[in-house]
Parts: structure tokens; C-alpha cells; sequence
């Protein structure tokens, strides 16, 4: 690590809105007040499955202070969704296709009103058959919830590598098991939230709770049948997205039609209830088999893999595609073979949620994983050290790994937590397990996923940067001024960030994929370079020096061998505005790696990602062998996420991340009743974990910088809670000598194994 | 948000003044204590007052003294939070305190009151859901309707209390003042509870509860008090077991109460299972025999969420025998 020689990168500092934050001042979209705002509300479908015949709204806008309803029928234009060939939603619909789609709107001066009058609306409904369970859906005569999908299957993804029969005959031995993971939300602290406004000419602007602004341009003009122009799209301050706000919600485009219908700024607000109901995580039922040599190493690996997409595609193709392609990146695995199906149930929507796919094939295999070490006596460490992927391999999926620290992270988690020795500690209900992973950093497989900044410099030397990046509170803002604040030599308290707007900042993506950094973040710093090297020239020019030997440190400017020649940063930015004829300071940057590949149509062979995190990590669990409860004593992380650019929010991310995966491992799951209907939407029923569930996290650092990531950097958002789940099942399985293979690990799941065990022991 | 409905509020300064206004009000209003249970259960609209009489304005309802002959008087509006740090609770009912910590959350244990906790509302998971969660399937009992979600054939309201106070002060034998504009009345907290679901408490129209008294240790005992719940914090319980215990000179056990929580539609004394330990030498063998006694009087149904019926009962036997060993051990009593 080089970070001594950086005054801002690798140091910790504290999120540049943090202080708004913490004083309650920072907007967020509930925040947001507008002369003459009305307030909306959605009606959800109490079926899971039913033709709306017709609406009666004619008691509800009787109802003084009501000023509008809008049903499906109102929206004008087509089907929208994440990926072009999926397009399947319609904000408001004609048919619900699962209990609480939105099938109707209502606009009222405030949310009293707005509630009585859903109270008030009649809808005639068609009810008919639906289905729940995704192998029920698939087979032939199964209700059909979207006419163009036979057999309800939305996406299926193939992968043949190498030769995969031949891998297995090569085998000293072979496991197939079976594995489930089931469904969570994203929990997010803030629910959903929009404000619309449509002003006289007709333009509308959105102020929303959203990871990616310009996909929710993308999806209402097409649904409202809009020119782009005429929508504009801000995000407001954002409570966590965690991918469930990574796509356009029922709730945004009633808004905007709304809005266009009275003439007035309308807001709505989720509820929790509503809030839990809009996206969660896929559930996923795993078929693993995987063969070693005797010495451990992996010839081959099959996955088959049937997920419940919901009654909506949303990111569908995307999830199952990488279900499949994160597998690749922490092993050499020279024969892979994956067969991945979601299917169309009537229940609500899965999508998008941090590690996006890999999180349920990752608890699989590295389960698995541990299973074969303990068949062929090996301990499970040796068994991932002997199949690390290094530095420079490209896999049999043609992924390419320009840096990669995976051993590493091994060998320093392990010696960290004393691995060997507490893994002989036997009697005491305590065990400890290790689980390793790899993320993207940014998965290209769209068409225009760059990502841009501009910077402005003022003439007092203070800089506003403009980005496309989304801050959803994981600090992107923050980053990219720290990227700004390096370059520049200039304090963090000097720069401003502009950010995710699609009328003032550059078009991106969005935040999802674990991109921002390495895109925007590239972005930003060919932004700043090309300020920095308008600003040295005349530099240069005011000190007799030459423009490559000028230094930005410390809101100075000076000649590097005599740092007595100086000028300040602002009187530079003062005479660079007004030298000559004048000119404006202004950097433009735009990034994408140029490393990768569009995986191929058929074969989906291709370098997607221009880096990968790599990362291993070790839970320590005590099992209280009578109750079945498990305590979580501590999680030991070794991350390869690059050069760290600021410890803070990379420390948070690990806390985030062992909460989340704690969640997934033991707690949390969304239970759907005999109708199809969420059974426990709020933060009561539906177990996060809280404080007291959470262990101290040790977080060591064991990147290098990466050659393309900005100052080395690389993803550490989503590779790290991937890892954290299996780590939990193979401690519990060191623990007390049982294995649970379904998600999550209840206490009665613990007893009944236990029982189990007892009984297979008896002589 | 959920929004509360529109409700008229009155916060009298006087308890008198309190009984009138809820005599004339009958069922239209509901007493405003916390607010930790009726609040959520407003937004829901799982109640509907009209008006809520708020008891906050009546200082007296905070007091707590002990008194040697009387025992531990505890003012019904006495938070959850004062009761916890309160010397005298801590000097002489460990269980309190514990049962106390065990409530919610800080934040929870802070508005919650002690008379709330009492009077807490029994819970479903088809109940405790919002007006347009309800709205997909037929009205329960609970609700005023005529159908059981969770035990399809029955016709009985199986909503389960989950309250940790009662169970604590049934273990000690508390007894309950109930103010109205008829007149005080005192009665056991044992006969505080109907057992029904739909009506947990006995409580007459326009009564109120003014406080709870807790009779005085007597010689050497302790108590103590057992949540299972899926997490550290927030949750209700699944199970709770609550238990006193008495020895005599000589380290045989002199009395002994167990009560259990989070199981049935009320709070229940277990005299089976106390019965086994009186005037005997306490056992390990004896006290699984209590455990065992306890699980059986416990009869949950799969209407909470975390863990199933038959789990929560194995619980109560757990919690039991945890409970009456560590007593049995703090109290030099020898269990082997």
C-alpha cells in the first residue's frame, strides 16, 4: 500500500453530508414540500391473480378534497422494465398478478383523504386461477401470468465451459447436494418515496428515492408515452437501496400521471407495508455437484438453479446470468456447466439485491465446498487455498483477473483468527468456518453503461463536481470528492457534489452492479486531470516552472524541487478565469473499462467486468445446543477491494454487510400465505437483525492497487455480504456437526438436526 | 407512514375526572397510557376510539413505594424504564427488573408503562396487519367476525397475550386496584385475565387500573424471569416463564410460584409444576418434573411469528428449568 505518500485517499474522513445527516437537515424525498402539493395513494389488488373488468371511481372523487383517480386503462404508453427484452410492467395494471399490484391511484389534498378514497373505489374483479410455487408454474397448464411466456419461465441461462462429463470422469471424488435460499427484503431504512411536478408548459420534474435516475427517465416516458425532454429526474437524499431501488416502481409513474392530470405537485409515500412489498430477494432452489482431485482441486462443477421471480421480470435475465458467472471468480474451475431458470409466480416481485444472484449459488457451493473437504480430510482452508484463482488467469468463461489477492486474504484471515488451532477446539458448542467469494466491478452486459463528471472550478478555488453517480448512502459523493480533493490538493470542505439528475449531470447507469466507484470514480478523475492540467499550465507560466512539474498539495500550488515558488489554489483558479481573454475551468471525464467484452449471445463467453473483488471470510458462532440458537461471536474479513479509498465507509460496508448476512443466514425470511399475500411486512414480523446480533467486525485490508480501478480501487459493496452466509453455516457446522441446507438456520432447524445426528450415532 | 385516525384527545388531571369521562364514553374511548400497543393498533385500525383519555396528566399514577407490610405499590403510568432502575424493585424482586429489560426496546420500555404492559392487547399475525392486509380475507374473530384464520374450525379466538410483566407478577402474587366512578375494587392479577382472545381482560367498562401491589418478600426467596424471542431487542415473546422461589433454613424449598407468558390467550399460573418443589430438597430429577409440568400447561398456536407451536412449548420447559436452577443455585439451595 503507497496510501503515505496520498493526503486524502486511503485516510479516513467522514461522509461529506454526513453533518446534514446527522442533524436531520439532509432532504430526503418525505421531506419535500411544494406550494399546492397533493398527496397520492395506490390501490393494491387484494387478489393475486385477477382482470380488473372495470373501475368505478365515482364515490371517490365525490369525496370532497379528492381531485383525481387514475387506473391502467390511463396509462397511455408501453410496457417498460430493466431490460429491453423483458419489459413487462406497466406502473398501474389491468391485471394484477399479485396481492397488492396497483391497479388504481388516487390524488387528495392530504393522506386522510387520499386513504378514505381508495375505501371508495370499486373495482370489478376477474379472479382467476394463480399459482405460488415456481416448479408448480413451470409445468404445462399452469395458470399463465404474462400471455408471452409459456410455462411462466421469464429467463433461462445456459453455460457449457470446457467439457464438464469429462471434468467429472477425471474426479477422485464427487458430491451432489441440494440447496435453499430463501427470500428477503432489502429493508431499507427509508421506504419509497416520489414527489412529481408538472408546471405549465408541461415539463414534469421528479424528485425520488431511486439508485438509478435515468432508468426511471427511461421507463415513465415510455409508460406515459413522453418525450424525454419533458421528464426530468432528480434523487432526492436516498435512506439504502441495496439493488431494490435500482428499477422504476408502480408508485413513480402514478405520480407523474397524476401530477399531469391535476396540474399540481402530487407526492406519495410508502408505507412500511408497502414498502416490504415492492422487491425482495429471489429464492432459489440449488442443485450443486462438484468433483476434486485428491489433492482438492476442482475438475468440475454443475448448478442448476430454479428461482421465483415474482409476478414481475424486473432484473431477471441479469440475476440468473450472473448466478451463474460469479461462480467463476474465486475458483479455478477448468469445467463448469449451469442450467439457471426464474419462473413467474403470483407473488410480489424479486429483483435486484446486493450480490444480485451470487448470494444464493455462493451459500451453495461454499457449503458444499466444506462438505468435500471433510470427505477427502482436508481442511476446508487448504481446499480454497489449492483453488484460488491469481493474479492474471482468465477463467474457461473468458473472465480475466488483472489483479487478485484471494490467497492472500486467506492465509491473513486465517492466521488473524488463529484458524488452526480453533478449528481442533472441540466440546464447546463454539465453531469456526470459512467462506470465500469475488464480485464485479460493474457487469457490462447492456449497451451503454460509461458512467461522467464535470467540474467546475470556482474563481475563489472552491469546486463543484458534477456527476451522474448515485449517492444512495454508501457515500459515492463522498468518494469522488475525495478523488477531486487528491488531485487538486484542495480540502473536502471545499468541494460540492452534484449528483444523479438527468437534466444537469451526465447520463449513468446507475448504482447497482458495485460500479460506482470504479466507473464514476474513473470518470471523476480524468474530470479532475484535465482542470488540474489547464490550472498547471498556468501555473507554470505565473512561477517560470513547467506544467509537469507542478504540485496541487495543501491548497497550494508549487514547483515541485522548490515548494517556496507557490501560488494559492484559489488566486490560481482566480488568474486562470481571467489570463488572456479568460476561460472557464471546466473538466469533463467519461469511463468505461475498455478491457471487457458483451458476453457472447450463445455462449456468454466474455470479460464483463474491467476488475473483480476477491474476499474471504471467517464466522466464529457459538450453537446453544438445547435451543438451537446461534450467537454470532465475530466475523474476520480478508477483503481485496484494491487500494482503500476511504476506511470509513469500507469499514461500513463490512458492519452493513455482517448484518445483512447475519439476517440471510439465521432470521430473516418473508412468509406468503395461502392467497399469495405477504404475511409479515413489517419490521416486527420480518427479523433484521438488530445491534445485539451483531458481532464485532474485523476488516483487514489485503489488496493491492488494481491497474484500472481510480487510484487502484475495486468493489467492496456487494463481494463482501456474499461470503458472510456460508461462513455462518460452516462455523455452525464445525460448532455441533450438523449441516443445514435450507435458509435460513432456524433453531428449530439446529434441534431437529441434532436429533437427527443423535440418532444416526447411535450404535 | 401510517396515519393515526382522526381521534379527540383529553387528558384529565385527575383520576375522578378520568372515570367519569370513560363511564360516559364507554367503548367510544380508549385510555392513552404509553401508547406503545394502542397507537400501532390505531394506524392499523384494529381500534377505532373516538377519543383517547390520556392518563398522562395524574402524577400519582407514577408513584412506587414499598412499605413492609404492603409489599411494593407501583403506580400504573410508572414507565417500564423507572421501574427497571428503581431501588427498591431492584433490592427486592430481581424478576421485575428482568421482565422489565426483557420489554421491546429502550426507546419502547421508556413510553411503555407498567399498567400498559398489564393491559396489553392480545396479538395475531392475521390481526396485528393493516385495514387493507385484512381486507383480503374474511373478518376474525378478533376483529368482530365470525372466522378463525389460524385454527380454521375453531370457534374461539386463540390471540395470544405477550405480555412479560403479567407473568412476573402473577409469580409474586400481585394484586391489582382498579379505580371507577362506582369505586376502588382490588382483586388478584390471576383473576385479571378472561382467557379469550377476543376480550383478554376482565376489566368493567369505565374501571381503570390505578396500580399494582406486590406483596413483600418473605425470608429468603428470589425471582426471576426467562423471554425466548428470535432477537436480542424489539421482539415479543415467544416464550416466557417467570418463577419464585422460597427456601427455607435449612435449603429445602418453602414456596415456590411459576407463571408462564406468550403460550395461550392469557398469562397462567402453573400450581402443577410449583407444587412438585414445595417442602422438598430441590433436585435436577425435580426440576425437570417442574420443566416437563410447565411445557404441558403451555398450549401455543402458530398465530406469532419466529418459531412454531410445538418449539415454543419445548421452550417453556427449557426457560423453566433454566429459571428454577439458577434460582435454586443463587439461593444456596443444592441442586443436584
Amino acid at each position: 500500500m503507497n496510501s503515505e505518500s496520498y493526503a486524502y485517499i486511503g485516510r479516513k474522513q467522514p461522509q461529506i453530508d454526513g453533518l446534514a445527516k446527522a442533524t436531520g437537515e439532509a432532504k430526503f424525498t418525505t421531506d419535500l414540500v411544494l406550494p399546492r402539493m397533493l398527496i397520492g395513494k395506490l390501490l393494491g389488488s387484494p387478489y393475486p391473480h385477477a382482470r380488473v373488468r372495470n373501475v368505478d371511481a365515482s364515490r371517490a372523487l365525490a369525496l370532497k378534497g379528492v381531485k383525481a383517480v387514475v387506473t391502467g386503462k390511463d396509462v397511455p404508453g408501453k410496457k417498460y422494465g430493466v431490460f429491453v427484452s423483458r419489459m413487462d410492467e406497466t406502473g398501474l395494471t389491468v391485471k394484477a398478478r399479485f396481492v397488492g399490484d396497483p391497479v388504481a391511484a388516487v390524488a387528495a389534498v392530504d393522506e386522510e383523504t387520499a386513504m378514505e378514497a381508495l375505501g371508495l373505489i370499486s373495482v370489478d374483479y376477474e379472479i382467476l386461477p394463480a399459482v405460488f410455487d415456481p416448479e408448480e408454474a413451470m409445468k404445462e397448464g399452469a395458470p399463465v401470468i404474462h400471455d408471452e411466456y409459456e410455462r411462466n419461465i421469464v429467463a433461462d441461462t445456459h453455460y457449457d465451459f470446457g467439457d464438464v462429463e469429462a471434468g467429472f470422469r477425471e474426479c477422485d471424488h464427487i458430491r451432489e447436494d441440494n440447496f435453499f435460499s430463501q427470500t428477503v427484503s432489502h429493508a431499507t431504512l427509508e421506504p419509497r418515496g416520489v414527489l412529481a411536478d408538472c408546471d405549465v408548459a408541461g415539463k414534469l420534474t421528479l424528485w425520488t428515492s431511486t439508485q438509478a435516475p435515468f432508468q426511471v427517465r427511461r421507463d415513465i416516458i415510455r409508460a406515459l408515452d413522453i418525450p424525454a425532454s419533458k421528464l426530468r429526474v432528480i434523487k432526492a437524499h436516498v435512506g439504502g437501496g441495496f439493488g431494490g431501488k435500482a428499477d422504476t416502481y408502480p408508485m413513480q409513474v402514478a405520480a407523474t400521471l397524476l401530477a399531469m392530470k391535476t396540474g399540481r405537485p402530487l407526492k406519495i409515500i410508502a408505507t412500511r407495508e408497502e414498502e416490504i412489498n415492492v422487491r425482495r430477494r429471489a429464492p432459489m432452489s440449488i442443485f450443486t455437484k462438484t468433483g476434486v482431485k485428491k489433492d482438492g482441486a476442482i475438475m468440475a462443477q454443475y448448478l442448476k438453479i430454479l428461482a421465483d421471480s415474482g409476478a414481475y421480470s424486473s432484473t431477471s435475465i441479469l440475476m440468473m446470468y450472473n448466478s451463474g458467472l460469479t461462480c467463476m471468480i474465486p475458483y479455478r474451475i477448468p469445467n463448469f456447466k449451469y442450467d439457471g431458470y426464474q419462473i413467474y409466480t403470483n407473488k410480489m416481485v424479486t429483483g435486484a439485491m446486493r450480490g444480485h444472484g451470487a448470494n444464493q449459488p455462493r451459500f451453495a457451493v461454499e457449503s458444499q465446498l466444506d462438505m468435500i473437504a471433510e470427505d477427502i480430510g482436508m481442511d476446508p482452508a487448504d481446499l480454497r487455498l489449492r483453488n484460488a484463482s491469481q493474479k492474471g488467469d482468465t477463467t474457461v468463461s473468458g473472465l480475466h483477473f488483472v489483479s487478485c489477492e484471494l490467497s492472500r486474504s486467506i492465509e491473513e484471515s486465517t492466521r488473524n483468527v488463529g484458524w488452526k488451532e480453533k478449528r481442533r477446539q472441540k466440546g464447546t458448542n463454539r465453531g469456526i468456518g470459512i467462506a470465500c467469494g469475488g464480485f464485479v466491478c460493474g457487469a457490462r452486459i447492456s449497451g451503454h453503461t460509461a458512467s461522467g463528471t464535470n467540474i467546475h472550478v470556482h474563481e475563489d478555488g472552491g469546486v463543484t463536481v458534477i456527476t451522474g453517480s448515485a449517492d444512495i448512502g454508501q457515500g459515492s459523493n463522498s468518494v469522488m470528492a475525495q478523488f477531486v480533493a487528491e488531485e487538486l490538493g484542495i480540502p473536502l470542505s471545499d468541494i460540492s457534489v452534484i449528483a444523479a439528475d438527468t437534466e444537469t449531470t451526465p447520463i449513468d447507469n446507475g448504482t447497482f452492479s458495485s460500479r460506482v466507484t470504479f466507473y464514476g470514480g474513473n470518470a471523476t478523475l480524468l474530470a479532475a486531470r484535465e482542470v488540474k492540467q489547464m490550472m498547471a499550465g498556468i501555473a507554470a507560466t505565473l512561477l517560470k516552472s513547467n506544467a509537469e512539474d507542478i504540485v496541487f498539495r495543501d491548497k497550494l500550488v508549487f514547483v515541485r524541487d522548490d515548494p517556496s515558488r507557490s501560488i494559492p489554489f484559489g488566486k490560481l483558479a482566480k488568474a486562470t478565469e481571467g489570463m488572456g481573454h479568460g476561460r472557464l475551468i471546466i473538466g469533463q471525464g467519461q469511463w468505461a473499462p475498455t478491457n471487457t467484452q458483451f458476453p457472447d449471445k450463445k455462449t456468454k463467453w466474455g470479460n464483463v467486468s474491467g476488475s473483480y473483488s476477491f474476499a474471504t471470510q471467517i464466522a466464529e458462532v457459538e450453537v446453544d445446543t438445547e435451543t438451537g440458537q446461534v450467537k454470532v461471536i465475530s466475523i474476520t474479513i480478508g477483503d481485496d477491494c484494491g487500494q482503500v479509498i476511504n476506511p470509513l465507509s469500507v469499514q461500513g460496508q463490512a458492519d452493513g454487510s455482517v448484518a445483512m448476512g447475519i439476517g440471510h443466514a439465521l432470521l430473516e425470511q418473508l412468509l406468503f400465505g395461502s392467497n399469495g399475500q405477504l404475511m409479515n411486512p413489517s419490521l416486527l414480523d420480518f427479523k433484521i437483525p438488530t445491534a445485539m446480533e451483531c458481532p464485532p467486525t474485523t476488516l483487514l485490508e489485503v489488496g493491492t492497487p488494481d491497474p484500472i480501478g481510480p487510484y487502484g480501487a475495486k468493489e467492496i459493496g456487494e463481494g463482501l455480504l456474499i461470503t458472510t452466509v456460508p461462513a455462518i453455516c460452516n462455523a455452525i457446522y464445525n460448532a455441533v456437526g450438523v449441516r443445514i441446507t435450507e435458509l435460513p438456520i432456524t433453531p428449530e432447524k439446529i434441534l431437529k438436526a441434532l436429533d437427527e445426528k443423535k440418532r444416526r450415532e447411535k450404535p | 407512514m401510517m396515519r393515526l385516525p382522526k381521534m379527540d384527545y383529553a387528558a384529565p388531571p385527575t383520576l375522578s375526572e378520568v372515570c367519569v369521562l370513560m363511564s360516559e364514553q364507554q367503548e367510544k374511548a380508549e385510555l392513552l397510557a404509553g401508547g406503545t400497543d394502542l397507537l400501532p393498533a390505531c394506524k392499523l385500525r384494529n381500534k377505532q376510539p373516538t377519543l383517547l383519555v390520556s392518563l398522562g396528566k395524574i402524577p400519582s399514577l407514577k408513584d412506587i413505594r414499598f412499605d413492609e407490610s404492603e409489599g411494593l405499590r407501583i403506580g400504573a403510568m410508572t414507565s417500564l424504564n423507572a421501574l427497571r432502575y428503581d431501588p427498591l424493585a431492584i433490592a427486592h424482586y430481581p424478576a421485575l427488573i428482568e421482565a422489565a429489560a426483557a420489554v421491546g426496546t429502550t426507546q419502547l420500555q421508556h413510553m411503555g408503562t407498567l399498567g400498559g404492559n398489564i393491559c396489553l392487547d392480545t396479538r395475531c399475525t392475521y390481526y396485528n396487519q393493516s385495514e387493507s392486509w385484512r381486507q383480503t380475507r374474511a373478518v376474525c374473530l378478533k376483529m368482530g367476525g365470525e372466522v378463525c384464520h389460524v385454527v380454521p374450525k375453531g370457534n374461539k379466538c386463540y390471540a395470544v397475550f405477550s405480555g412479560d410483566m403479567a407473568p412476573v407478577l402473577l409469580a409474586l402474587d400481585a394484586r391489582l386496584k382498579l379505580a371507577s366512578s362506582a369505586g376502588e375494587r382490588s382483586l388478584r392479577l390471576s383473576e385479571f385475565y378472561s382467557g379469550d382472545g377476543r376480550k383478554p381482560l376482565l376489566i368493567r367498562p369505565g374501571e381503570i387500573l390505578e396500580a399494582v401491589i406486590v406483596p413483600p418478600p418473605a425470608g429468603k426467596e428470589s425471582s426471576a424471569y426467562l423471554k425466548y424471542r428470535v432477537r436480542g431487542a424489539i421482539d415479543f415473546p415467544l416464550a416466557g416463564v417467570a418463577v419464585r422461589l422460597a427456601a427455607t433454613a435449612d435449603g429445602l424449598c418453602r414456596d415456590c410460584s411459576v407463571a408462564i407468558t406468550a403460550v395461550s390467550s392469557a398469562p397462567v399460573q402453573v400450581p402443577e409444576a410449583a407444587d412438585l418443589l414445595k417442602g422438598k430438597s430441590v433436585t435436577a430429577e425435580l426440576i425437570n418434573k417442574a420443566a416437563q409440568e410447565t411445557s404441558r400447561a403451555a398450549h401455543p398456536v402458530a398465530n406469532a411469528f419466529g418459531a412454531t407451536p410445538s418449539y415454543r412449548r419445548k421452550m417453556i420447559g427449557i426457560l423453566t428449568r433454566r429459571t428454577l436452577t439458577s434460582l435454586a443455585q443463587n439461593l444456596g439451595m443444592a441442586v443436584r
